[in-house]
């Protein structure tokens, strides 16, 4: 993890916090195939297919940098560092989420990093990214 | 932190235009991301950050796609589910999956992608 500049607190945070920390059932693993497309690590509506519009409307390439705001256990923004072969940063107020999504980015092979923070103060310094991107997330 | 130049894309779920204050507390008990937000919310955000507005695409026909699935599938799988998340959790959730599912149908909910770019 990079930093930790700032934590969400609540009941509905908590949850989500636990959710993503889990890992998947296979009876989730098998819905999610249905329903997004593939197993991404996704329970909210982003398809496999919505994601594949994300990335070509960010005009991602080689050596991009990507910020995923809000990415949980890194659904969009490590399925679109392997599609496009970008350099991703994950965040997320929640650890556990990203714990999973850097465990995925390892046994994937990819060049990716994560910090813990909300999306109202976030860690980077101005012109850092050529995309950012987010699902659901405000 | 986006260079001038980059792109910002995202799908949001915000609440449909013109709600009557009823329909609009009924959005706002329904638990999902960008609830209390307006398409426009969205756009003037952008604008007032120095984006310009790149493409906007409603996308809600799938959105209540995804939603009935997700909510079908957990019915399918209930007995799995229920012994994972324990009856509680699992009512729950399936009570706030129908509460989306009707809000999108009935036309309360949207979700949109946003496609901006920074100003140079």
């Amino acid at each position: 993890m990079a930093a930790d500049s700032g934590k969400a607190k609540g009941t509905s945070f908590d949850r989500f916090a636990e959710a993503y920390g889990k890992g998947q059932s296979e009876a989730e693993l098998l819905m999610e195939r249905e329903i997004i497309g593939a197993n991404v690590g996704c329970r909210g509506y982003t398809t496999l297919a919505q994601a594949a519009e994300l990335g070509e409307h960010l005009r991602l390439r080689p050596g991009a940098r990507l910020l995923d705001i809000g990415a949980g256990r890194g659904w969009p923004g490590l399925y679109l560092a392997r599609k496009t072969g970008c350099e991703v940063v994950l965040t997320d107020p929640a650890a556990p989420g990203l714990r999973v999504s850097l465990r995925n980015a390892d046994e994937w092979g990819h060049r990716s990093s994560a910090a813990v923070a909300s999306a109202a103060s976030l860690p980077f310094r101005r012109g850092a990214f050529d995309a950012v991107v987010h699902t659901d997330v405000l | 932190m986006l260079r001038p130049g980059g792109r910002i894309a995202f799908y949001t779920i915000h609440a449909s235009p013109g709600l009557p204050e009823r329909e609009y507390q009924r959005v706002l008990r329904v638990r999902s991301p960008g609830l209390g937000t307006f398409r426009r919310d969205h756009i003037d955000l952008l604008a007032s950050a120095g984006f310009a507005l790149v493409l906007e695409t409603d996308v809600t026909a799938e959105f209540l796609r995804i939603a009935k699935g997700w909510l079908e599938g957990r019915e399918r799988y209930s007995d799995q589910l229920r012994a994972v998340e324990g009856e509680a959790e699992f009512a729950a959730g399936q009570a706030e999956r129908q509460r989306s599912v009707e809000a999108i149908a009935e036309g309360l909910l949207r979700r949109s992608l946003f496609v901006a770019e920074k100003g140079r």
